[in-house]
């Protein structure tokens, strides 16, 4: 604006000039006419002075009224405006610097925006790729299920086929085990009648060839001899038969001390074995079946007796916890493989060279039938000892 | 003429079962043989190493080893003695044991006559080896 003016001042410049100096040129020659008359006659060349003096004592002013006047106060407004302009300048450069930070601010948004983009675009891709993925796994899901669909539809059919054969085989199986389980009992009862019947033929060969004259202290001692062994084979049969017919326990109030006592005096031990008995004193009342409680010691005492081939000791002692009455048969003998104790309680399993295996089977069958349970800890070379534990609210 | 002098004929007997055993002993001696009795597979080797036996009669089933290991061990001592396997039941075939060199396997109850018979046989052949009657 400020330029405009100057501008329009300095265009303005020559007409003024003009104005001013014909104005002045008409003022001076009035004058010069008006004083002429007065005056001395001049020489041409102070007329020219004069007239030269006056005119720019008209001129100047005249110029400084109407040029340098308003030059001045142009160039002033003009500085004025110079300086608004370079404050604006100032603001404009910090605008422009404000700018120029938010031109890299936008710059790195933009940088971010494209890796933005990227990923996203990455990201599609994935999502795109997981479609297919997608699609071809619905497309084997539908598949699957079409199989398995039709898969169900014959599988009643195959069941029933399946069950078919497997019942068979089963049935073939129990066949199988049961024919094995005969033929393992019928070797080990074999085993074990033929050593008595073996003494049986022995010892009657060995009477027909005695005198009874002169023998008849050997023929009672034969004699003697066949009864053990018959009782042996009775034995062997009624182990079988308390095996094969599980018989529910005749309960009844029973001395066990005393039905202990008596049980040992049956099972006297060999030369060898030193037997110890450490039983509560006096009577002490179990509601028990005392046959099978005395069968359960009893084969207990002898599987004791038969560990300890060259000597040793059994201890038959009881514990009573309250609710649990425990009698304990503790021997010195071979003891029992660790490997094989978890199945010494199943029928037909021995330990011993000779034995039907049913006795320890029996043991735990009769004690179950009590509610009570048999356990035993053994140690090879150490011995074995075995706990009858009954309930004492039978 | 000199007098003919011959051995008495030794009989191991090797069985678990004391009927068994006892009842076989009793029998022999009673026929003249010299017999000993024992339990366990280790008491006969013992025997076997003590005594020029002429026979021995060994259970399959022993205690602390099977009749026919005891049968080979004893023949590494003695190769002589005439060994006769008994058993009430064994899985063990007979030949099992015929092959490694017993004269006979035999099952309880024992037939005795026949027990005798080989007795009698094997001694035909080995001079030395007759009961003391």
């Amino acid at each position: 604006m400020i330029v405009m003016q100057i501008g329009k001042t300095i265009r303005q410049l020559p007409f003024k000039l003009l104005v001013v100096t014909l104005i002045s040129i008409f003022i001076a020659e009035i004058f010069v006419m008006a004083v002429m008359d007065y005056l001395p006659v001049w020489p041409p060349w102070a007329v020219y002075l004069f007239d030269s003096a006056l005119l720019s004592f008209l001129v100047f002013p005249a110029l400084y009224l109407f040029l340098f006047s308003p030059l001045t106060r142009h160039m002033g407004e003009s500085r004025n405006a110079t300086e608004v302009l370079l404050q604006k300048a100032v603001e404009l450069e910090r605008a422009n610097q404000d700018l120029s930070a938010v031109q890299k601010s936008l710059e790195e948004k933009v940088r971010q925006f494209k890796e933005t983009d990227a990923k996203l675009k990455e990201s599609q891709k994935v999502t795109l790729s997981l479609l297919d993925d997608s699609n071809e796994a619905r497309e084997q899901l539908t598949k699957a299920k079409e199989e398995l669909q039709r898969f169900n539809d014959t599988l009643e059919d195959k069941v029933a086929e399946k069950m078919e054969a497997l019942k068979a085989a089963q049935e073939k199986l129990v066949r199988t085990a049961r024919l094995s389980a005969v033929g393992q009992l019928a070797s080990s009862v074999a085993h074990e009648i033929r050593n008595p019947l073996t003494g049986l033929t022995n010892a009657a060969y060995f009477l027909e060839q005695c005198d009874p004259k002169e023998d008849c202290a050997e023929m009672k001692k034969y004699t003697g001899l066949i009864q053990r062994q018959v009782s042996l084979i009775n034995q062997i049969a009624s182990d079988l038969l308390n095996f094969a017919k599980a018989r529910t326990p005749k309960k009844e109030p029973t001395d066990i001390s005393k039905l202990i006592r008596e049980t040992l005096e049956k099972f006297p031990p060999p030369q060898n074995v030193r037997l110890s008995v450490d039983i509560h004193k006096g009577a002490h009342q179990l509601k028990v079946d005392p046959l099978q409680i005395s069968q359960i010691l009893g084969n207990l005492i002898t599987n004791a007796y038969q560990a300890m081939p060259k000597g040793g000791a059994l201890n038959v002692r009881t514990e009573n916890s309250g609710k649990e009455f425990k009698i304990v048969c503790a021997d010195t003998g071979c003891g029992i493989p660790k490997e094989r104790i978890p199945e010494i309680f199943e029928p037909l399993v021995t330990t011993k060279p000779k034995g039907t295996g049913l006795g320890l089977a029996i043991v735990r069958q009769l004690a179950e039938g009590h509610g009570g349970k048999v356990e035993v800890e053994s140690q090879v070379g150490k011995g074995s000892k075995f706990m009858l534990k009954l309930p004492t609210e039978g | 003429m000199p007098q003919e002098t011959r051995e008495i004929t030794k009989v191991l007997i090797v069985d678990d079962d004391e009927v068994v055993r006892t009842t076989l002993g009793d029998i022999f001696k009673k026929r003249g043989y010299y017999t000993k009795t024992v339990g366990t597979a280790a008491e006969a080797l013992e025997e076997v190493k003590k005594n020029p036996y002429h026979f021995a009669v060994l259970d399959i089933h022993l205690p602390d080893k099977s009749g026919t290991d005891l049968l080979e061990e004893i023949r590494k001592v003695n190769f002589k003695i005439n060994c006769i396997m008994i058993t009430g039941y064994s899985e063990e075939s007979p030949e099992d044991s015929l092959e490694k060199g017993a004269k006979a396997h035999l099952t309880k109850p024992l037939k005795i006559e026949e027990l005798i018979k080989i007795f009698q046989r094997e001694t035909s052949h080995d001079p030395d080896a007759r009961p003391h009657l």
